[in-house]
């Protein structure tokens, strides 16, 4: 009985499923109605088919903002005198964990190097500071170091420092792959031609601008 | 008898489910169907018109599955009536 009944298993088998007298069978099942309900059904779903590939997107931060504000005391008629952002009229001790002792920090991986933008929104007042030179400083595990300032976010062309009286005058520090660096903005001001005391704002704006290369 | 109890139940639920997906398929199709550049269906041009005519088809015949559980599910109580009153 069991042999005959494997008997009927592998004929069945070797018909496959979608033999005539199957598919006699599921037709007396379902109906005709049945059929033509599954054969509408495959068609939405053929309908539906679309050839798509799905990709995860891993945004990476290379630039960090540091001390977004300070306070800084000039005295009328002072010359080449200096300021640092953050820190005052003194370079700040640097605490990594601490973002008022630095000005902003890069961080690149092996992929891309980073260039940071620096400019004054606007203009420092041509009539009150007979120069307002901007450099930029970096840590360098032991103590700050005057960072090389680049006239543009790719290319060799050095510049000593940014005009922070010329509207729009910009300098480009560049920073490798893989490093950390945290940056200090350096400001050499002559506060000589008046004797107001009126209270002048200067904003720094940084721009980080990822690179394949210098 | 039994296993004409069971393709009944069949048709309903297949009739129930078909008369949903074919409505949302072509509601889908009539109403909601946004033409995407890059976006590459498997019957090209003619996805939104196979989806809404086999979502009618789907509706039509789901509601005909449904027809027939209610008219045939009827059936045998009358049968056996009738062979009571024979007997």
């Amino acid at each position: 009985m069991a042999n005959y009944q494997n008997q009927i298993l592998i004929a069945r088998a070797r018909r496959g499923f979608f033999d005539l007298n199957t598919l006699r069978r599921i037709g007396a099942f379902l109906g005709l109605n049945g059929i033509l309900v599954l054969a509408a059904l495959t068609t939405i779903g053929l309908a539906l088919v679309t050839y798509s590939a799905t990709v995860q997107v891993n945004p990476i931060q290379q630039f960090t903002i540091g001390a977004t504000s300070d306070s800084w005391t000039v005295y009328v008629n002072e010359v080449n005198q200096v300021r640092y952002l953050s820190g005052g009229s003194s370079q700040p001790t640097f605490n990594a964990s601490d973002t008022d002792t630095y000005a902003f920090k890069v961080v690149t991986d092996a992929n891309k190097v980073c260039a940071v933008k620096i400019e004054l929104t606007e203009a420092i007042n041509i009539s009150k500071f007979s120069n307002f030179n901007i450099t930029a400083q970096y840590w360098t595990g032991a103590a700050w170091a005057d960072a090389t300032l680049y006239d543009a976010a790719t290319g060799s062309t050095t510049k000593s420092s940014i005009d922070g009286l010329t509207g729009g005058d910009a300098g480009y520090i560049n920073q490798a792959v893989s490093t950390t660096t945290y940056y200090l903005i350096k400001v050499t001001y002559s506060y000589d031609l008046v004797d107001e005391t009126d209270q002048v704002t200067a904003t720094f704006q940084y721009t980080p601008l990822p690179q394949d290369s210098f | 008898m039994e296993q004409k109890n069971h393709s009944l139940r069949v048709r309903l639920v297949l009739g129930l489910v078909s008369l949903i997906v074919g409505f949302f398929a072509s509601n889908l199709a009539l109403f909601h169907w946004i033409e995407r550049t890059n976006i590459y269906y498997l019957l090209g041009d003619y996805a939104r018109y196979t989806c809404a005519y086999s979502g009618f088809a789907a509706m039509i015949l789901g509601a005909l599955l449904i027809n027939d559980f209610l008219t045939f599910r009827s059936l045998p109580k009358r049968k056996n009536q009738i062979e009571k009153i024979n007997i």
